[in-house]
This record gives structure tokens, C-alpha cells and sequence, in this order.
């Protein structure tokens, strides 16, 4: 029933209100009328006062038991009975450094095979196996690693649920038509892709940031070339290479006691073997020394995609959490400066937003925006403006507050079913956090101060140092203010902001 | 932490030879429904896990209610919701909720309803009752000609970027006009036309607001981790002075069954051809809505469905196979689209699928595949109902079957409803419901050409 929630979806987004500041007409003057009679008292006048939050219910995030299988495969552990469900997760500490070079995508692509045959079933027979039990299991590929999701039932149901996950984890088959077949539907999807202007600007970005010798200069999906050229043997190199008990970590949510499940998880894990492993070395990123502008044609669109971005943090340093603090102030929120400015003030985009992305190594500070075509080049000054003010002046006391009130607040958001709560657990091992990360994260946000804050903006959101991906048309037609019909060269007026100007053409 | 006291759970063991571990499960949602006097139905439901509480309000109004010459009408209303109230000031809606540490806020319209939601920490379920009772009894106070002007204008440009220029979907919209004809007003998509929306006017908007924004037209519901001893008094604060109205006129009958085939070819900027399928069949809650959810399961379930093993697995001929079962209070939708690979065209696909599907009409479902259509629709009910608000959430459920069903406590009634499917009644509903005469088929092509 994915089409019937996609179809609510899309008219909920569309609920969203827009200000359309850039239409709106200037307001009247006011009337000054003679005085009224007094109104007669209202009873709903007290309506006119917002009422006042009431003292706020202390809440930390939970911390989970972390139990070792035989084999050292740590498990993190959260009971929630809730409900009779329960979610396993195994996460796979596998990024694109794992992928060798000119193969981007592998690690994506052995993930996508996992469950499409085993040396038992077929792709079909996997699938019919997890209906039947009422779970779902999904393989995901991700910027810092492989997780297999597991929602099951409890019960009866989650023996054969976990040996489904166990089946899918421990022995996939890798037959040669299902490669096939698989790489066929990548193909297509990346192809898409090529139309999607958000996923062409992520992907310039990359490799602009990190180079094309950097694993991390394409996308974790792989390119059309890197995919194209995979054989069946490489997805089994890579398994046998990478695929061992010392890259693995279990998350468990859900009404099931810790002793069962650690039970059932060493009856399917724990002789997984350990294996000596050669750590891919990555270099940092080159820091950005001066703002480019980049800019990929995209002929005929009446909207441009800006991507602002610059390198970031990791997530488990020291800095992580004024980092994150200064970027939702920029650029997190509906009332930060960023969107502010484009979206009420200038009207020309729907919505501007960034912030700092959470990553194990090099993490990214960037900003995207779908604006006005016409107002391509006025907006990335805009974008870079904004950046430049923030890196100058401290935020406000009201902004502080704001973004550290919009983290704290939310948190619990991200624990409300087992299956957020797993995600939300698998930071842990994914970011090397301890255990007590999530709990202690309301402190840590709470201490932040407007100097850290500024210390943080004065580091990375310097104008002089972003890169600026525009994916547009070169020249488009727009109104001016008298209402006369203009070609607006959006090219000339990009390379007139003064940058380093380049033009690619994505593969 | 009263984890287990929110729901009461029984559950049996099944023999059935084919499931591997047949647990019939019946979930009950524990909840507490009153009335105010002034008509508004509240369902109370505790949950204090987490420092949240969800409102969730429903209009029993929707695009199904809209007037001819007014497609677009009850979305563009709910537009309008956000923009300000008598002491809602213009764009702050959303921000007062964000300065709040709401992590969910959203409003959505459908045929058959219209719904505004948001989870707040549970310290600002104050604010959450004030936005919303005064969007409710004091929407109008404020209203100007511009803010109708600026939310059409808005709406306008959504629809381009989210219908005109998003690939595939002018297909199903011509689809979805085929399945009710105007002035049927399911005809199209909820977004309306350009024309109806360019005619609405600032009167249309309060006789709406006047006919089907009142309390005696709506659910509230509110989840989560509020204080059972003050809550009644706060719902009776915000909501229990607004005036009740007129019971809202009934939408009426106007479906017409399809009694020939209509069809119709869309060009598209795609790089793929694909066909649509669909058809009008039995209404939601009523006989043969439970028997046709399973029944798209089985066509259309990832890598198992009759249409995925035919045509992505066997003969890989699709890229994608979607197949929906829309319930709906003036008939449902059975939508089945296949996109191609490349190579294939829209009449190669349909060539290829329609034999699957006409032969599910004679050739009885298997026992396994009714279990595994069964224990999907079954185990994602439930997993829904983890969160507090958002679609398939508590608060969200509680309304839907307090709107639609007539009952916020059939839960176990919806589970005893599929648990009683069976092979015949399934194939007994899905061959009076998907007959070639009635069907509609919508061709999308490639403008360029099929390659």
C-alpha cells in the first residue's frame, strides 16, 4: 500500500504554507477612523495571548545494555513491550572506502543482492518467507555502512524471522542472473537519476569536494560507468574481502527479554568468524581556499538547484555538537536566517535548509535551495550573505535558544517505534559514540554557549571558502518591475559575482 | 512507564498448515471517546513513554465534497487554515510550533477528509489546542481577499511542480478523470484544475468554513503523555464555547459503475513507457474492501505478486510494478502500473500484463498467498500504531474509525474482518470488481519516443 500513503504524502507536503513574500502587496495605509464606541467585553478575548508552555517533563533518551556475543559481536539491547514487535538490526561498519578504486557502488550492490537469493531461496522465496512471518527485511546502503532492518513479530513468528536475517546476512548466494537482473535495475534508476537535479548537484558536489581519487567523491550508489563495468565476481570479492563478524553490530528494540534474545542471536551470530582485516586508509579533504562557482546545465528548468557546501565535522568530535547547534541556527529551521531570507523576504524559493551531515570521518556543512530561475545568481549572494553574516556576528540570544529548544525538543521524535529507536541506537557503533550518547545529549546541547556558537560559524560557514553547485538553464525568460519581458543570462550574472567559475557535465 | 496497559493483546495460535507461525492477532487500542456539547467527538488515548502528545483533528469534509466548477476547493481551504486566525497572527503557525520542539506538524486533504496534526512536547499541548481551536471557531475573522489570492497562487505553483512536472503523474491524473467523470467530484486529483482554483472566491471560502468547519462536523483526537486529570477541563477551555452549526448536507450518490472500457495515451517527458490499470470496486469498511486490500497484495507484493513474479522476476520486462487498493466512501480504486524496460512499449506492457490479471479471476489464490496478503496487511496495522500521530499512527486510526467506520474502538472489528477473508470471498469480490468492461487503461509515452 506504499501508493496510498505516497498519495496522501504528496498533498500533505502540499499543506505546507508559502508565503509568496515576493508577491505580496504592499500593505495599505492605515485609516485613522474617528473613536468607536467602547466593544462590548468579549468572552473570548482571553483567546488573544498565546498560553504559556507548562514546566517542561524531564526526558533523556534511553541508554541501551550492550551484551557481547562469543564471537565479540556487540549487541545493543532496549526493551519496549509495548506492542508484540521487535526490530533487529545488523549494522555493518562498510563505507565507499571499502570499494576499490574505479568501482563505486560495489558495497551498494552487494547490499541489494543480500536479499534477492540465498543458498536456500530465490529472491522470490525470501520475500514470500519474510510475508508470511508478518516481518519486513530491508538491506540498506548508506554513507557509513550496510544495515539488514529486521520488524518482526514476537512469539512464535521470531525464531524463523531471525533465521530469515540470519540467511540473508550469512549465506547470500550471488547467483549470476540475479546480478544481472539486479544491475539492470540500478542502471535504470541511476539513468533517472540524471533528470533529478538534487541528485546531479549531490553528486558534483562530491566530486568536487573530495576528488576523483577519493572514495568519497562519488555517490554511495555508484555512476553509471563504476556499475556498468561490476562482474559478478566483485560482489564476491567484496564479500569474501569485507564481509566478517569484526564489522558487525546488532540493535535490538522491542517486547522480547535480553536473555531470549541474546540467546538467539548466538545460536545465528556468534559463529560468525572474525577476520584480520587491512583498514582502508582516506585522506581529508583538501579545505576549500577560495568560493567556486559550478555550474551544470539544465536546459529548459524554470527552477535552479543550489548546493552550498563546504567540509565539515566529524560526528563524535569534540566540536560535533556547536557545530550542529550553529548550522540548525543558520539554516535548520523554517525561521532561520537562511530561509528566511530566501523564502519571506526575497520569494524566491519554497525553502532554503542545511545544516552540518553526521559522518564518521568528514562530514559536510551544506545548504540547498530550489530557487526561481531568474533569481539564480541574486541568490547564491544571497545564500553566501547570510553565511557571511553569521560567521561575523554571534547568533542572537533568542536564536541560541532556538536552535538548542528545536534539537533537545525533537529528540524524542527519533525514539518513537522500535524501528526509529534501532536507527537512532545504530549511531553508536556507527559513530564510534558510547553508550550513554543519546542520553547525554540533551546536556551537551544545553552547555552550548553564543561563543562556541560563533566560533563554530567563524570556521565553517566563511564566504570566502564555499563551493557552489547550480544546476539550471543558462538563460531564462522573466518579468522585471515594470512588467516587461526580460532573458535573463543567468550564466553572465553568476560569473559576475566575482568566483572562480567552472562548468561540468555529469557522465 | 505503563507500557502494557496501552493496548490489550490476545493472541491465538492458528493450525493452518501453511503458515510457518500463524498467530491470529487481535490488538484493542484502550482509548476513552465523549462528546461536547456543541458536537465535537474527542477520543482520549495515554500513552506516557515519551514526553509527546499528538492532535490530531479531522474534518469529515473533503474533496469529495467539493461543488462543480470548485475542483481543488477543500485543499485550497486547508491552505488558508495556516495562514492566520483571529489571534494567529499571518506565518506563524509554524513557527510558533517549531520554536515549540514540535517534531511532527502537517495538515493533508483527501476525498473523504481533511486532517491537521501535530506532535508537541507534552509541556506545549496548550499551544496545540489553542492553534487549533481558533483556526476552528475564528478562521474567517481575519480573512482577507489577498490571503485567498496568495494560497491559490501557492496552490497553482504546487500543482505544477508536484502534478504538470513530475514524470508519470499527468497519466494517473488522466486516469483518475476517467475513473469518475465530471462533475463527480473524485474527478482528477485533490489539487484540482487551474480553472476551478483561478474561480474560487473569498464567499466560497466562508460558506465552506460556515458548512463543514464546525465541531459537530469533527474528530479530535489526542495521544500521548497528557494529564488525564486536566485534560477533559482543557479541551472544554479551547473548543466547548465554539457554536455548533447546521449538520452538513450528505455528499449524496453520484458514482455511475463503468459499464465499457474507456482509455486514453498521455505523452510524457519520461524515458520509460508504462501502463495503467484500474478500476471502481466496493467502498471503504463495507463487504469487499477487506477482500480487495488482500487481493492487490497478492497482485502486486514486492518480488511474490502474481504481476512482480511475471514481469520483474520471470520475464524481466518491468522496471516497477505498483498496484493500490485506494478505500474510499464513494467507491474505491484498484490502481495497477507497470513501467517498462527499455525496449518495451505502453501496449507491449499491457499485452503482457493484462493476462495476469484476468487470470487471477478464474484461477483460485492459493492458501499461502491469502496467508502472506493476510499477515502483511495484519503486521503493518500494527506496526503503525507504535507511533502517536502521523498516517497509520494511534491518534490518526483512532479518527479514521471514528469518521469512517462510525466506531473509534473497531480495531479488533478490522482485524476480525480480515481474519475472516477467504479463498472464495476473495475471488468472489475480485472477479465482480475487475472485469475487462469496466476497466480503464491509460497509456503513458515517451515523447521521444519508446526506445
Amino acid at each position: 500500500m506504499k501508493r496510498f500513503l505516497l498519495g496522501l504524502v504528496v498533498f500533505g507536503l502540499l499543506a505546507v504554507p508559502t508565503a509568496e513574500a515576493g508577491k505580496k502587496k504592499p500593505a495599505p495605509p492605515p485609516v485613522v477612523a474617528a473613536t468607536p464606541p467602547p466593544p462590548p467585553p468579549d468572552p473570548e478575548a482571553w483567546r488573544a495571548t498565546p498560553p504559556a508552555a507548562t514546566p517542561e517533563r524531564p526526558w533523556n533518551a534511553p541508554v541501551p545494555d550492550v551484551i557481547q556475543l562469543s564471537n565479540g559481536v556487540p549487541v545493543y539491547f532496549l526493551k519496549n513491550d509495548a506492542l508484540p514487535l521487535v526490530t533487529v538490526r545488523l549494522h555493518m561498519d562498510l563505507g565507499r572506502e571499502n570499494n576499490p578504486a574505479g568501482k563505486a557502488g560495489l558495497g551498494a550492490l552487494v547490499a541489494n543482492l543480500l536479499d534477492e537469493g540465498t543458498k536456500n531461496r530465490d529472491a522470490s522465496g525470501i520475500a514470500a518467507a519474510a510475508l508470511g512471518l508478518g516481518a519486513e527485511l530491508s538491506v540498506t546502503a548508506g554513507a557509513e555502512g550496510i544495515d539488514l532492518s529486521l520488524n518482526a513479530l514476537t512469539g512464535e513468528a521470531l525464531g524463523p524471522s531471525l533465521d530469515l536475517l540470519a540467511e540473508v546476512a550469512l549465506a547470500p548466494a550471488f547467483r549470476s542472473a540475479d546480478f544481472k537482473r539486479v544491475q539492470a535495475e540500478v542502471l535504470a534508476d541511476l539513468a533517472a537519476n540524471r533528470s533529478n537535479p538534487r541528485s546531479v548537484a549531490s553528486e558534483v558536489m562530491l566530486q568536487q569536494v573530495f576528488g576523483p581519487d577519493h572514495p568519497y567523491g562519488y555517490p554511495v550508489g555508484g555512476t553509471t560507468t563504476s556499475i556498468a563495468g561490476l562482474k559478478p565476481g566483485d560482489v564476491k570479492k567484496y564479500y569474501k574481502d569485507w564481509w566478517q563478524a569484526g564489522s558487525a553490530a546488532l540493535v535490538v528494540v522491542g517486547a522480547v527479554d535480553q536473555e531470549t534474545i541474546v540467546r538467539e542471536l548466538e545460536a545465528r551470530f556468534g559463529g560468525w568468524k572474525r577476520k584480520a582485516i587491512q583498514e582502508p586508509a582516506l585522506i581529508a579533504p583538501a579545505t576549500l581556499l577560495k568560493t567556486r562557482v559550478v555550474f551544470v546545465e539544465s536546459p529548459g528548468s524554470v527552477q535552479s538547484m543550489l548546493l552550498v557546501a563546504t567540509p565539515g565535522v566529524a560526528r563524535n568530535a569534540p566540536d560535533w555538537h556547536a557545530a550542529n547547534v550553529a548550522g540548525t541556527w543558520v539554516a535548520g529551521m523554517f525561521s532561520s536566517p537562511m530561509n528566511m531570507v530566501l523564502r519571506e523576504e526575497r520569494g524566491w524559493s519554497y525553502g532554503a535548509y542545511g545544516g552540518f551531515t553526521e559522518a564518521r570521518d568528514y562530514g559536510l556543512f551544506a545548504v540547498r535551495s530550489s530557487v526561481q530561475a531568474d533569481k539564480t545568481a541574486p541568490a547564491v549572494a544571497e545564500v553566501l550573505r547570510v553565511l557571511g553574516e553569521a560567521a561575523s556576528k554571534p547568533p542572537s540570544e533568542e536564536m541560541l535558544n532556538l536552535s538548542k529548544d528545536n534539537l533537545r525538543k525533537s529528540l524524542a521524535g527519533s525514539f518513537d517505534t522500535n524501528a526509529t529507536t534501532a536507527a537512532s541506537l545504530a549511531a553508536i557503533p556507527t559513530y564510534t559514540l558510547g553508550a550513554t550518547a543519546w542520553r547525554d545529549f540533551d546536556r551537551q546541547v544545553e552547555v552550548i554557549n553564543a561563543a562556541r556558537v560563533a566560533s563554530m560559524a567563524g570556521r565553517w560557514f566563511r564566504p570566502e571558502r564555499q563551493l557552489i553547485v547550480v544546476v539550471g538553464p543558462r538563460t531564462v525568460k522573466a518579468t522585471d518591475a515594470s512588467g516587461a519581458q526580460i532573458d535573463v543570462d543567468v550564466v553572465k550574472e553568476l560569473q559576475a559575482l566575482g568566483y572562480e567559475y567552472v562548468e561540468v557535465k555529469p557522465e | 512507564m505503563r507500557r502494557s496497559s496501552l493496548f490489550l493483546f490476545t493472541a491465538a495460535l492458528a493450525t493452518a498448515a501453511v503458515a510457518q507461525a500463524a498467530t491470529t492477532l487481535s490488538p484493542e487500542l484502550k482509548f476513552e471517546k465523549y462528546i461536547l456539547p456543541n458536537g465535537l467527538e474527542v477520543l482520549l488515548s495515554e500513552d506516557h513513554r515519551l514526553p509527546l502528545v499528538s492532535v490530531n483533528l479531522w474534518y469529515n469534509v473533503g474533496a469529495g465534497s467539493e461543488v462543480a466548477g470548485r475542483s481543488g476547493f477543500a485543499h485550497l481551504f486547508e491552505h488558508i487554515m495556516f495562514q492566520g486566525s483571529r489571534n494567529v497572527a499571518e506565518d506563524t503557525f509554524f513557527p510558533m510550533l517549531e520554536k515549540a520542539g514540535a517534531p511532527l506538524v502537517n495538515g493533508t486533504t483527501d476525498f473523504d477528509r481533511t486532517n491537521y496534526f501535530e506532535t508537541v512536547p507534552s509541556n506545549q499541548l496548550d499551544l496545540a489546542l489553542w492553534l487549533e481551536s481558533d483556526r476552528m471557531g475564528f478562521l474567517l475573522d481575519t480573512l482577507t481577499q489577498e490571503r485567498l489570492d496568495n494560497q491559490r497562487a501557492v496552490v497553482r505553483k504546487e500543482r505544477q511542480q508536484s502534478v504538470e512536472n513530475v514524470p508519470y503523474v499527468p497519466g494517473e491524473e488522466r486516469l483518475f478523470q476517467l475513473l469518475f467523470p465530471d462533475p463527480h467530484p473524485y474527478y482528477g486529483f485533490v489539487i484540482g484544475s487551474h480553472k476551478d482554483l483561478e474561480a474560487a472566491t473569498l464567499d466560497d471560502v466562508k460558506g465552506f468554513f460556515n458548512s463543514y468547519y464546525l465541531p459537530n462536523n469533527a474528530s479530535l483526537a489526542i495521544v500521548g503523555d497528557y494529564d488525564p486529570a486536566t485534560i477533559k477541563a482543557k479541551v472544554e477551555k479551547y473548543f466547548g464555547s465554539i457554536k455548533a452549526g447546521a449538520e452538513p448536507p450528505p455528499v449524496g450518490e453520484r458514482t455511475q459503475p463503468i459499464t465499457a472500457e474507456r482509455r486514453d495515451v498521455v505523452k510524457d517527458e519520461v524515458e520509460l513507457p508504462r501502463v495503467y490499470f484500474a478500476w471502481v470496486g466496493p467502498r471503504i469498511f463495507k463487504d469487499g474492501d477487506a477482500e480487495m486490500t488482500l487481493a492487490a497484495q497478492i497482485l502486486g507484493a514486492s518480488k511474490v505478486g502474481r504481476l512482480e513474479q511475471a514481469l520483474v522476476i520471470q520475464q524481466p520486462i518491468a522496471q516497477e510494478v505498483l498496484v493500490a487498493w485506494y478505500p474510499q466512501v464513494q467507491g474505491s480504486i484498484l490502481e495497477v502500473s507497470v513501467t517498462g524496460r527499455p525496449g518495451q512499449t505502453a501496449e507491449s506492457l499491457e499485452a503482457a500484463s493484462w493476462p495476469v490479471i484476468e487470470a487471477m479471476r478464474s484461477t483460485p489464490v492459493t492458501a499461502d498467498e491469502l496467508m502472506m496478503a493476510r499477515r502483511t496487511w495484519e503486521s503493518s496495522r500494527l506496526r503503525g500504531l507504535e507511533q502517536l500521530g502521523g498516517f497509520g499512527g494511534r491518534a490518526d486510526v483512532l479518527n479514521q474509525y471514528n469518521l469512517l467506520a462510525g466506531d473509534p474502538g473497531y480495531l479488533p472489528k478490522d482485524f476480525a474482518r480480515f481474519a475472516a477473508v477467504t479463498v472464495d470471498s476473495l475471488m468472489k469480490v475480485y472477479a465482480e470488481t475487475v472485469k475487462k468492461e469496466s476497466r480503464v487503461v491509460v497509456h503513458v509515452v515517451p515523447v521521444g519516443g519508446e526506445k
